[in-house]
């Protein structure tokens, strides 16, 4: 009997997985007998997260989280001091560096969750972006703030199409960054671009465009 | 000729609507405000912000260590779930100190030096038992960086800067070291219930205490 299941194993691809042991199974049986071994296959790792590509790449989508997450708060911070003193831009900018860390927590135990491990290394290079001004003006903020958050809704459709289209097709990560992140994305680039073209017109064609920003960011306080 | 006077008009044109639509006042005057209620002195400024940079190394250590105790292989929901809400709870600190500098009429300037990319200490334990270890001697490195603070902003010390800074002092050991004592001592016991079991029952030990940390009952 197992000398013709061993003929048939051998005789398909499929067989080979198991029999040189890429299955849990295979090692706990190999574990539990009396020769003993190693127990490597036991793990969470399905689907696109076979591989270190999609891994990697969301490794780096958390560390992009946490650096925007600092970002945010030193523009916060910024717009905290007293010379500045808009406790608007202050609070909005605090809500963004809450809710991108949140998310990078969130991320990081998704990749627990598919097996993966997370390395706080792993980033995409942005070098030529380093070097950010953390002393803005309104608007100039408000633009950079709408930026930030295109660049990670654009991060989050990038992994997207590679576990639909691009690569191995992975549902449950799709499914995972479409319900946490997409429609948030949208939401807040929405708003983000109505808050800085009520700006822009708000200051256009004034020299002096100290009382609009006043009036703007008690608005902002209050809608928060 | 013709085709030179098309592109004078061109060209004046294209300088017309840059001036009507391109040009906006985006930056405000200075207002002159005076200065002598920035009362904080140079050294102890300074420790303030170092501040800040180690209580978000500290979250990101957090971080790392809740990151390993998801992990599948590891399985550690409990001490996962406790160190991602302390990661939480130090970013939750540095903001409390750039929130008292901003009181006190710091942070006006060179703000992007304030934070610069922190990064965990380590990434991978043995167990818990050495990542609770591991936590509590942190703990206590943040702690005499907070007396340092407090020395130093007593007694600035350098020529016509002595300013001894009563508020921050009572603020740092009101607020801030109470809450390193008490985490301490909660880490400390931790490791000692945690320690004690592992002794005998080692994996059953942790795997039991995983449950309890998870389902939040002091232990
Ligand atoms: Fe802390
Ligand atoms: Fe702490």
């Amino acid at each position: 009997m197992s000398i013709k299941l061993f003929a048939i194993c051998a005789t398909t691809i499929l067989c080979v997985g198991y029999v040189t042991g890429e299955y849990c199974y295979n090692d706990v049986v190999g574990a539990c007998s009396p020769v003993g071994g190693e127990v490597q296959n036991c793990n969470s790792r399905y689907g696109a997260f076979k591989g270190d590509e999609l891994l990697v790449n969301v490794q780096g989508y958390a560390n992009t989280h946490i650096l925007r997450s600092f970002q945010f708060l030193l523009m916060s911070s910024h717009f905290g001091n007293f010379e500045k003193n808009r406790g608007g831009f202050e609070k909005l900018y605090r809500q963004l560096s809450d809710k991108t860390w949140e998310q990078a927590i969130d991320l990081v135990k998704f990749i627990g969750k598919r097996g993966g491990h997370m390395n706080f290394r792993s980033r995409k290079d942005e070098k030529n972006e380093k070097q950010i001004d953390f002393e803005m003006y309104e608007l100039g903020s408000m633009a950079r703030a709408l930026d930030m958050q295109k660049g990670l809704a654009e991060e989050a459709n990038f992994i997207h199409a590679e576990v639909t289209r691009r690569k191995e097709h992975d549902p449950e990560v799709a499914s995972y960054l479409e319900n946490n992140f997409v429609h948030q994305h949208s939401e807040i680039i929405r708003k983000l671009s109505g808050h800085t073209n009520d700006l822009k017109h708000l200051i256009a064609n004034q020299p002096d465009p100290s009382l609009s920003l006043y009036l703007f960011d008690e608005y902002l306080q209050k809608s928060l | 000729m013709f085709k030179l006077s098309l592109l004078f008009v061109a060209v004046a044109l294209f300088v017309a609507t840059q001036e009507a639509h391109g040009k906006m006042t985006c930056k405000l005057p200075q207002v002159q405000i005076p200065d002598d209620w920035i009362t904080m002195v140079d050294p102890c400024t300074k420790k303030m912000k170092e501040q800040v940079q180690e209580e978000l190394t500290a979250a990101m250590t957090y971080f790392a260590m809740g990151a390993h105790f998801s992990k599948d292989t590891v399985n550690r929901p409990g001490f996962a779930k406790i160190f991602f809400d302390s990661a939480s709870e130090e970013r939750d600190h540095a903001i409390k100190i750039i929130g008292y500098l901003l009181m006190r009429g710091g942070l006006t300037k060179d703000i992007s030096q304030l934070i610069r990319d922190p990064q965990p200490l380590s990434e991978a334990w043995a167990d818990g038992l050495s990542a609770l270890k591991d936590a509590l001697k942190l703990e206590a490195h943040v702690t005499r960086k907070i007396r340092d603070i407090a020395t130093t902003c007593e007694e600035p010390g350098r020529d016509g800067q002595d300013f001894n800074d009563y508020h921050l002092v009572d603020w740092l050991t009101g607020d801030f070291l109470t809450e390193q004592y008490e985490g301490q001592r909660d880490l400390a016991g931790k490791i000692s219930n945690l320690g004690k079991m592992l002794e005998a029952h080692g994996a059953l030990g942790e795997f039991l205490f995983d449950k309890k940390l998870l389902s939040g009952v002091s232990v």
